[in-house]
């Protein structure tokens, strides 16, 4: 596989994971803003820009999966905290039951020798 | 490098902002340059040369990278929620909003039991029978609260009133309604106590239904008349077509995001 090729799947597939990883970062507790993008955008190949996280902040928002209260903060701006709903739990239960099945299955997959393999010589 | 460099950095990226975010709906777009706007004062606040440093601003805006990128983000998502919402076989209407989509789902016997309560529930079981549909009706979740407070308004009774109405008229139709009924009256002779011959004439006592001739009194029956069912039915027609919806927000959201 090209190398652009490779960052172009991990593109793909981190576009679809990225919200459910928004929803696991508020199971425990709300998160502003910044701090969401901050810590995701710490972690290892999770975003290319900071500034594409805020749409997918908004759409969980629209679907119902978080819900936003802004609070005044005494070191700068007004901040928009985010809180998981119900629905965001079940959504995000949903997603890691989807996930294990799926990354199970590939993980057995890329293990498992092939078979008849085209480059054996007998 | 001052402060108004640095400001002048941070305009330039949100005018280029403003500039990538034309082709995103009004809401949308006013919604994302001021959430970039409030990290990027908050990326500042929060790092020691943010303010005054302009390599430190720099690597900011480096950070939330391309603005093109931003909007094609806003752009998919827009996108995605269009068409979560999109369901092909239930009856198409406006949308309401980027949100909204069009219809979908449809009445289902839920919302089809609430029409039919609300109709002639109150007729059947008067007054209890049209309560079991408002109650109906606020609890299906296919309609948006401006259709259930249209639901509940426009017809409180449903058919119940013009039925009322329509049997009461219907006896009060074997009476003859505002004649004007005369008692009384004539002429009395009499003769005084010196003899002449008087003539007392007695005016006729008359009542009658008020002053309203029968012709007028029968338009404006039929056109309250009119009123009265083709509201309740109208609303129907309305409720049954705007089924479908859950209102925005709320939950219902594909279960793996479409990926773009």
């Amino acid at each position: 596989m090209v190398a652009g090729e490779a960052g172009n799947l991990v593109a793909q597939m981190r576009r679809g994971v990225l919200p459910y990883c928004v929803l696991a970062m508020l199971q425990d507790k709300e998160r502003y803003g910044f701090e969401l993008v901050q810590t995701l955008s710490g972690m290892d190949g999770m975003v290319t820009g900071e500034g594409t996280i805020y749409p997918l902040l908004a759409r969980l928002r629209r679907q119902g999966r978080v819900e936003t209260t802004w609070q005044e903060s005494a070191a700068g701006p007004p901040r928009r905290y985010y809180r998981i709903t119900l629905a965001g739990r079940e959504a995000l239960a949903e997603f890691a039951s989807s996930w294990r099945r799926f990354s199970g299955t590939v993980d057995d997959l890329l293990a498992s020798p092939g078979e008849g393999r085209a480059d054996e010589t007998a | 490098m001052n402060l108004s460099d640095n400001d002048q950095l941070v305009a330039d990226y949100l005018g280029r902002l403003d500039q990538a975010a034309r082709a995103l709906p009004a809401d949308r777009r006013a919604e994302l340059i001021e959430e970039i706007a409030l990290h990027i004062a908050e990326a500042r606040a929060a790092d020691p040369g943010g303010l005054s440093e302009p390599l430190a601003v720099r690597n900011i805006l480096e950070r939330l990278g391309d603005p093109q990128d931003i909007v094609r983000a806003a752009a998919e998502a827009a996108f995605a929620d269009a068409a979560a919402d999109y369901r092909p076989a239930g009856p198409r209407h406006t949308g309401t909003g980027p949100a909204g989509g069009d219809g979908r789902g449809g009445a289902g016997p839920l919302e089809i039991c609430a029409v039919l309560f609300l109709l002639v529930g109150g007729v059947v079981i008067p007054v209890l029978g049209w309560i079991a549909g408002v109650v109906l009706l606020w609890v299906s979740p296919r309609w948006q609260t401006r259709d259930k407070l249209i639901g509940t308004l426009v017809w409180p009774g449903g058919l119940l009133a013009p039925a009322a109405v329509l049997i009461a008229g219907g006896a009060a139709a074997l009476i003859p309604a505002s004649e004007t009924v005369c008692t009384g009256g004539g002429s009395e002779a009499g003769i005084t106590t010196s003899g002449q011959r008087i003539v007392h004439h007695f005016p006729p006592t008359c009542t009658g239904t008020g002053g309203m001739p029968a012709w007028l009194g029968i338009t404006i029956l039929v056109i309250l008349m009119a009123l009265a069912i083709g509201g309740p039915v109208y609303t129907a027609i309305r409720l049954l077509r705007r089924a479908g919806h859950a209102p925005a927000g709320q939950a219902a959201g594909p279960a793996v995001p479409i990926p773009a």
